[in-house]
Parts: C-alpha cells; sequence; structure tokens
C-alpha cells in the first residue's frame, strides 16, 4: 500500500504576503519507522501533514483511509498510535524529538506491550478558581479572577495557550480595549504573556477536564498525571467543534473542516490543498477562502445551499473581487478519490433543498472545505445536569443561563462559544463578565468590580450585538437568559445534584 | 385509550413480555416508557448473562434464559434483526486458599443443578484470558456457558419484532399514577392521558415500587445506584467475562462485541442517590482493582461513566406474577442486578401465567410478592457489583 501520494513533499508555505511564520527548531521523529523532520511547536498532525502524510488511519470497519478534520482536538479523525498508546489526537499533540508515530489500521491492540504504567498519583488541587478551557474566554476569565486576588487554575487540553485566536490572521474591529486594531493570533499571544506573568494563575497545559462529580469535585487528567480539585467556582469556556455533513466520499482525506484548515495554514503555515471547493458561504466559509488564496491556493468556488450567502457583505466581496464564484443553491452531491479527494460533484436544489437532476457538476479539486457552522462543546454541563435547551441560533444544545453567565449548576459559569456561537471579542467580554460574576461572588460585592461588569454588559448587548450582523446570535442568546429569580425557580424544578462554593 | 395488555416499563423485560405475548397471537399490547426504550436500568447494565449462581431458583431460570438467549439470536428469531448472544463464559478468579475451597463447593452446587462450572488452573485461566497477569492467582471458577449479548442490538432487535407483531411502543410517557377499584386495576394516569386496559404488566424498573404505592400495594424494593464505565475500542482481547472474587467490590471487566471494555466494580453507597451523582473516587477506585490483573488497563481511555440501579429485593430475587390486592396486574421487577440476564424468560413467565394461568417453571412461582409477608425468602450469595 503507497505511503502517501508524496511523502517527504514540502507543503510549508514559505513566503506569504502578511505572514511570517516562526518555526522553532528542526526535530526528528518517526514515522512508520521512517525518520522525518519537522519543527519544534507544531503538532505531530500538522508535521506529518506538512511532509505530504495524508491518511492518518484507515477506518475501524471497512479500513477506509481517513485523513485529519477538526485539527483542533474535537473529533476523531487523527487519532494514531504515539509511542505505543493507541488512538492518541496528534493534532494537539505536539512533536517532539524521537517520537514514534504509527497509523491504526481499524481498531488497536490492547497496549499490552507498555507493561506498567508510568501514570503518577493522583494529586488534589488547592483553587478557588477553575477554568476549563484557555481560549479567548477562558484566558479573559482567568486574568478576571486572578486580578482581584483569586488563585485560579486554567486547564486546557492543548498545548499551547489562545485556542482559536491563534489561527485569526485578520485585524480585530472596535477599541482598543477590544484589541481592536490587533490580529487574532497577537491577542492570543498578549493574553497568554499575561495570563503566564500571573502569580495567581496556574496553567495545566494538555490537560482535560474529565468530569463533574458528587462533592462538586472536577476530575482532570493530565500527561500520566490525574488531578482532583474542589473549586469555589467553574468556569467552562470549552468552545466549539466543526459540523460535519453527510455525503459520499465525506471521510476522504482532504475533506476538512474550514477551521482545521485555518489552523494548518494560519498557525502552521502549512498549505492545506491546492485547489479548493468550499462548502457553506458563511463568514467563516468566505474568510478562509480568501486566506487560502493569499496562502497561494486555487479556490475553485464556493457552494452555498441557502438562496442566499449567510456571510457578511464586505467579507464576500473580497472573495468575488478575485474571481471566486458563489453559487447559491447549491449544494455537494459527492466527493471522490482513491487516498485523496481528487474532484466533487456539485448540485443545485430546489426551494425545498432536494437535488435537481440533471444540474450536477464535477470540480476537480483536492481540498474540500466544510464549512457549515459550529456546535458549542457543552458536554461538561450536560454531564453535571445542568438545564439545557436546544438554540438553533446558538448551535446547539447550551445551558440556561443568568445574565452573569452562571448556570443551574451553582458556581457554575459559562463564558465563549460553548455559551452559544459567536466569536472571539465576545468570548472575551463574556469571559470577562463571567470571572467578574465570580469575583463578586467570592470576594463580595466592590463597587468597582460591578461597574466594570455592568460596563461590558451594556456594551455586549447593547452595542455590540446590537449590531444588525449579530442579530441571530443575539437572539439566541437572549432566549437562554434568564433572570436570578427564574434561575432560582429552575433550581427547584430540577434540583442540581452538585454546586460548587458556599451557598 | 383503553387497550388489552398495558406494559408499564420499556427495557428490555417489557419488551420480552410483549414479544412473547405477542409470538403467542395476543393483540393489542401497549408498551410505554416514561423515557426512551432500554432509558432505565437496562441499558445501563454490563450486558452478563449466567447461571452459575447459587439458589435453585435464580440457577433454574437463568439455565431457561440461556437457552432461550441462544434461540432468539436464531435468524428466524431475532438475529435476523441483529440480537447476538456471545457465549464466551465467565472467570471468577479466587486469590485466596479459601476461596478456592468455596469454588470448589460452589462448582458441586452448580453441576448438581445442571451447570458445567469447573475450577480451573491459573495456567488455564491465563489461555482463557490471555492478556491477563495471573500471577496473583490461585484458582479460577470457570462458566462456559455463560455469556453476553450486547444492549443496543438487543434492544433494537425487540423493537423490531415487536412492532413487526403489532405491538405499539409509546415512549415519553410517564404513568405517574394506577387507578384501581373493586378489585381490579382500572387505568394508568400518563401525562399524554389515562390509559384504560384489561391486563396491567408492571415492569417499570426503578419506578415500579412507586407505581405499585398509588394503588396501595407495597413491594420492599430499593433502588441501589451501581456505578459503571466503559473504555474506548480495542481489536477483540478476550471472551470471558472476569471477576476478581477477592478484591473488594468484586471487580469485573467484558469486551462488548464493539470492542469496549465495560469495567465496574460495587462501592459503598446510599440507596435512591440520583443516576446523575456520579463520584470521583469510582474510576480510580475500579482501575486500580483492575490494573492488578491487566496493568494495560492504566494506559486506556475511559470513554463514559455512569451509574445505574439495581432494583433490589430483601433476598436478591425477581419478584414475579400476580398480587393479592388486585386481579388483572402482574409484576415483573426486582431482578436485584439481573433483569437483562432474566429478560427472556422473564417474557416466558409473564406470558404463561397470563395465558395459561401459572408458568411452566415451577420455580418462579416460589417468587410471587408473596413470599415476603409470609417469611418464604430465598438465599443467594453470587451477586457481583
Amino acid at each position: 500500500m503507497p505511503c502517501t501520494r508524496n511523502l517527504l513533499s514540502d507543503r510549508r508555505i514559505w513566503s506569504h504576503p502578511i505572514l511570517t511564520f516562526k518555526r522553532g527548531r528542526k526535530v526528528k521523529f518517526f514515522f512508520e519507522g521512517r525518520e522525518v523532520e519537522a519543527y519544534e511547536g507544531e503538532s505531530i498532525a500538522a508535521a506529518l501533514y506538512a511532509i505530504g502524510v495524508d491518511i492518518f488511519s484507515y477506518s475501524i470497519k471497512l479500513k477506509r483511509p481517513r485523513g485529519a478534520f477538526c485539527m483542533i482536538g474535537k473529533c476523531s479523525s487523527c487519532f494514531m498510535k504515539v509511542d505505543g498508546i493507541p488512538n492518541t489526537r496528534t493534532c494537539i499533540e505536539p512533536v517532539r524529538e524521537g517520537v514514534k508515530v504509527e497509523r491504526q489500521k481499524g481498531l488497536a491492540e490492547i497496549p499490552t506491550n507498555g507493561g506498567e504504567s508510568d501514570v503518577e498519583d493522583e494529586e488534589v488541587l488547592e483553587t478557588d478558581v477553575l477554568v476549563i478551557g484557555g481560549g479567548p474566554a477562558g484566558l479573559s476569565a482567568a486574568l478576571a479572577t486572578a486580578k482581584y486576588g483569586l488563585k485560579t487554575v486554567i486547564v486546557n487540553e492543548h498545548f499551547k495557550l489562545g485556542g482559536q485566536l491563534l489561527k485569526q490572521t485578520h485585524k480585530f474591529f472596535g477599541s482598543k480595549d477590544l484589541f481592536g486594531g490587533l490580529r487574532g493570533f497577537q491577542i492570543g499571544e498578549e493574553l497568554s504573556r499575561k495570563v503566564m506573568g500571573n502569580p495567581n494563575i496556574k496553567v495545566l497545559l494538555q490537560t482535560v477536564a474529565y468530569g463533574i462529580f458528587r462533592g462538586g469535585w472536577v476530575g482532570l487528567a493530565g500527561k500520566n498525571k490525574l488531578y482532583r480539585v474542589k473549586p469555589k467556582a467553574v468556569i467552562v469556556a470549552s468552545g466549539a467543534s466543526e459540523n460535519f455533513l453527510t455525503f459520499p466520499g465525506n471521510d476522504l482525506p482532504g475533506v476538512m473542516g474550514a477551521g482545521g484548515a485555518q489552523t494548518l495554514m494560519n498557525e502552521y503555515g502549512i498549505l492545506p490543498g491546492d485547489e479548493v471547493l468550499t462548502v457553506g458561504s458563511g463568514n467563516v466559509g468566505l474568510i478562509v477562502s480568501y486566506q487560502l488564496l493569499q496562502a497561494g491556493a486555487k479556490v475553485k468556488a464556493i457552494v452555498e445551499i441557502l438562496p442566499e450567502i449567510g456571510g457578511w457583505f464586505v467579507h464576500a466581496a473580497k472573495v468575488r473581487r478575485y474571481g471566486i464564484p458563489i453559487l447559491t443553491r447549491h449544494t455537494l452531491k459527492a466527493v471522490w478519490g482513491r487516498e485523496r479527494v481528487e474532484g466533487a460533484t456539485i448540485v443545485q436544489v430546489d426551494e425545498k433543498f432536494r437535488p435537481i437532476p440533471g444540474t450536477e457538476k464535477d470540480i476537480e479539486c483536492d481540498l474540500v472545505l466544510i464549512a457549515v457552522g459550529l456546535t458549542p462543546d457543552t458536554r461538561l454541563f450536560a454531564q453535571a445536569g445542568a438545564v439545557m435547551r436546544w438554540v438553533p441560533e446558538a448551535g446547539g444544545p447550551v445551558p440556561l443561563r443568568t445574565r452573569y453567565l452562571e448556570v443551574s449548576i451553582p458556581g457554575m459559569y459559562i463564558a465563549g462559544d460553548a455559551s452559544g456561537i459567536e466569536e472571539a471579542t465576545t468570548a472575551m467580554l463574556e469571559g470577562e463578565i463571567a470571572g467578574l460574576s465570580v469575583v463578586t461572588k467570592l470576594a463580595g460585592p466592590k463597587a468597582e468590580v460591578i461597574e466594570r461588569r455592568e460596563k461590558l454588559l451594556k456594551f455586549l448587548w447593547d452595542e455590540y450585538r446590537a449590531s444588525p450582523l449579530m442579530a441571530r446570535a443575539k437572539a439566541g442568546k437572549e432566549s437562554v437568559t434568564v433572570s436570578e429569580e427564574e434561575m432560582e425557580e429552575i433550581r427547584k424544578w430540577n434540583p442540581p445534584f452538585v454546586s460548587f462554593g458556599v451557598r | 385509550m383503553k387497550v388489552n395488555i398495558l406494559i408499564v416499563g420499556g427495557g428490555i423485560s417489557g419488551l420480552s413480555i410483549a414479544y412473547t405475548l405477542a409470538k403467542r397471537g395476543i393483540k393489542d399490547i401497549l408498551v410505554v416508557d416514561a423515557n426512551y426504550i432500554g432509558s432505565g436500568s437496562t441499558g445501563r447494565c454490563a450486558t452478563g448473562i449466567r447461571a452459575s449462581f447459587t439458589s435453585e431458583e435464580h440457577v433454574v431460570l437463568m439455565k431457561n434464559s440461556i437457552e432461550l438467549w441462544k434461540k432468539l439470536s436464531q435468524p428466524e428469531e431475532l438475529g435476523k434483526y441483529g440480537l447476538q448472544f456471545d457465549q464466551g463464559g465467565y472467570v471468577w478468579i479466587a486469590s485466596k486458599e479459601e476461596s478456592v475451597e468455596l469454588f470448589k463447593k460452589l462448582v458441586n452446587l452448580h453441576n448438581s443443578l445442571g451447570v458445567p462450572t469447573r475450577v480451573v488452573s491459573p495456567e488455564e485461566l491465563k489461555e482463557l484470558v490471555p492478556p491477563i497477569r495471573a500471577d496473583e492467582a490461585k484458582a479460577a471458577l470457570h462458566d462456559p456457558t455463560a455469556g453476553k449479548s450486547y444492549v443496543f442490538d438487543t434492544l433494537h432487535a425487540y423493537i423490531k419484532a415487536c412492532k413487526e407483531l403489532g405491538v405499539r411502543i409509546m415512549t415519553f410517557t410517564p404513568v405517574r399514577k394506577l387507578v384501581a377499584g373493586g378489585g381490579k386495576v382500572k387505568a394508568a394516569v400518563t401525562d399524554k392521558g389515562s390509559i384504560e386496559a384489561d391486563t396491567f404488566i408492571v415492569a417499570a424498573g426503578s419506578g415500579s415500587k412507586k407505581l405499585m404505592e398509588s394503588i396501595g400495594v407495597d413491594i420492599p424494593l430499593k433502588n441501589l445506584p451501581r456505578h459503571i464505565m466503559i473504555t474506548e475500542a480495542f481489536k477483540p482481547a478476550f471472551k470471558p467475562l472476569v471477576i476478581d472474587w477477592d478484591a473488594g467490590g468484586a471487580p469485573y471487566i467484558v469486551q462488548t462485541k464493539e470492542g469496549n471494555f465495560i469495567i465496574a466494580r460495587e462501592i459503598e453507597e446510599e440507596p435512591e442517590q440520583p443516576l446523575g451523582s456520579v463520584r470521583i473516587d469510582f474510576l480510580p477506585k475500579v482501575v486500580s482493582a483492575m490494573a492488578k490483573w491487566f496493568p494495560w488497563i492504566k494506559r486506556i481511555r475511559v470513554l463514559r461513566y455512569w451509574i445505574g440501579y439495581y432494583v433490589t429485593s430483601p433476598d436478591h430475587h425477581p419478584i414475579y406474577g400476580p398480587v393479592d390486592e388486585y386481579e388483572n396486574i402482574y409484576l415483573a421487577c426486582g431482578y436485584s442486578g439481573h433483569g437483562y440476564m432474566l429478560a427472556p424468560v422473564t417474557g416466558k413467565i409473564i406470558t404463561e401465567w397470563l395465558l395459561d394461568g401459572r408458568p411452566s417453571i415451577p420455580q418462579a412461582e416460589r417468587l410471587t410478592l408473596r413470599r415476603f409477608k409470609e417469611g418464604r425468602l430465598i438465599e443467594e450469595f453470587a451477586i457481583v457489583g
């Protein structure tokens, strides 16, 4: 079986009109016994993609080739055996000297040859606040709680802080207070720097919060180490995952989340493909298409099943200027190829979204971007028994919350995309609001804190979300925001089995 | 609404009863469940099936059930809809001499009741369960007739077969209370209206006690929370369900047909704890207990951890059949952790009670509610996790 199309090719971007990529020192590691090179700071998945690896595994039942999809640890497409441990998410595992990486063909064998485990004893962590997620919302929340002297622990699944800011290369709008004028990754780097330098904040990277337990315990699993922590408050800013679509060939390598492609391209400087078809004309689809152009790819078309373009005019105008057709009332019928996407068939749809026979059109491409929205990652809330509601405008099931972002589990707060899909500015605003709410609760109401929180809330609801472009997201969030009194009533009807802090 | 037979509870027992009745030509059967099918103890169980118990009642019922599981898995019954019975056996490990002595006695008892268990050496244990580190095992009790059946396939098969036979199923329809008068149960009051029926069957698992209280019948059941978890999937590694008899809480492990490992052990727990109330001490406890035999367990990931109720009767045996107070209601509950494995025979017993006046398995007749009033409790000590 051929290993890859062109192993040892180089998909790294070495010249880019606006970005320069800082690469770490060269490291050598092993891919299926073969020595290959990467740069320190890359994930294993990114490093493999860069040298031409398309196939990350072979599926469990039919042994179909599978490629990477989300690149941020939210799916299972890049599971590989890493130093003998199967099912490792290689997209959030840093490449390191000498690491041995192998593809899995079907289910893995049980890892018997590892012998005794090197798992250390469980450690009990003492902290006031636990922040789950190290993206814009989580970092902002932690900075707010730490500022008022609360001991704060941030757990982050990824080996880097910053979340999806790190792949955002566009300049942010708004005032300096909201990082206006800076590019997303610069904001991410600045927040990370502040967090790392704050003596009240402890950061646990490559650590997952695996559950909320009776008595207010939270379980954390790091590399070979377990922690248990009983915080006085928890802020969950766990982000979102990219939606998928069903169509024949949807598991072929080269079918990738638009966000996944963005991670490769903007964070690691690796070109995800040469000829691209984008599915979905929301902002993400439009922006990533434009960025692919900048990085040197050819974008063949953007298809959109709705009769009108989903994203903002400003972004649509940009891609149109470069001659990329945006085909509304079109959908993807199938993707074809042997070991990687070689092309796709698109088809026009009628007003009920049914394909119109005879309107099929083949497009040759090696990358099909799926840009059809995100789903909030609310698993910890659901597991903890928070009262949830399905809100299409928010992207899926989200917990009810007060204006101050506390959910029906007392002492548990929500911020960022987990609370309903918006974008990084609102994530930072919500993060700080949640952080200040925790401060108010744990340290008592301080005029300064309340004033700042009200100012942020006012800006968020009455200015930022007042834009017609935010109307849908705003409606979604409004529908799950309840008053403190309503929340007390909700708790009476749905008594939580767990709570945080003294009540 | 009015039906011939109303079965309250859409777990494996309710479906099995509906299926068996419908197979004998009974029409107009309705199954209602408060939630979705299998949402109670069924969907939360470890899927093990065995006859190696210590009471005559359990052994006879389970032997019958295993025969039925085999029959059900044939293509002409539920096999065509995906039900599989995998007779991979059970292995109980002893690491103490006195347990080996006990195993020898148990084997004699099992054998006398027709269950061909035997005591095996650590070497044989290693053959049965290749990835085990058997150094600390003194011996093991092997039950080759035991096995497992993947719960979601089984439920799916029952649903399809029931519907094919004309059984109606209503989900998300909690029965709030029963209404009785003149020695008969008249109706079940649900959130979607009242349902009258000629005959009522209560197979409502952890909700059975409360439901029967509404017509003044006390069934001595406790809902004991049992904690259980499942790991990520791997290639088939071993077939039997393995139990460590001498460790506290009797930890056990079984690999599902999808390749995941289900692992559990008993931990001290108060009855009626809410099902969502998971405990942080469970995972390390169960993992360290299993790591003694399977050191690689520590290197694999847990996918899910949940709680299910052992709906437990005072003598750990099911409560079957009619009640004294009303002539048209039958119980099928209180399996104390064995409802899944008993389900096929439960269907047979309740069906026969309804249609033939009494079950063909005489041991089942000893399991009515009346035994608690009369103090005829049954002894069983091979209860796990």
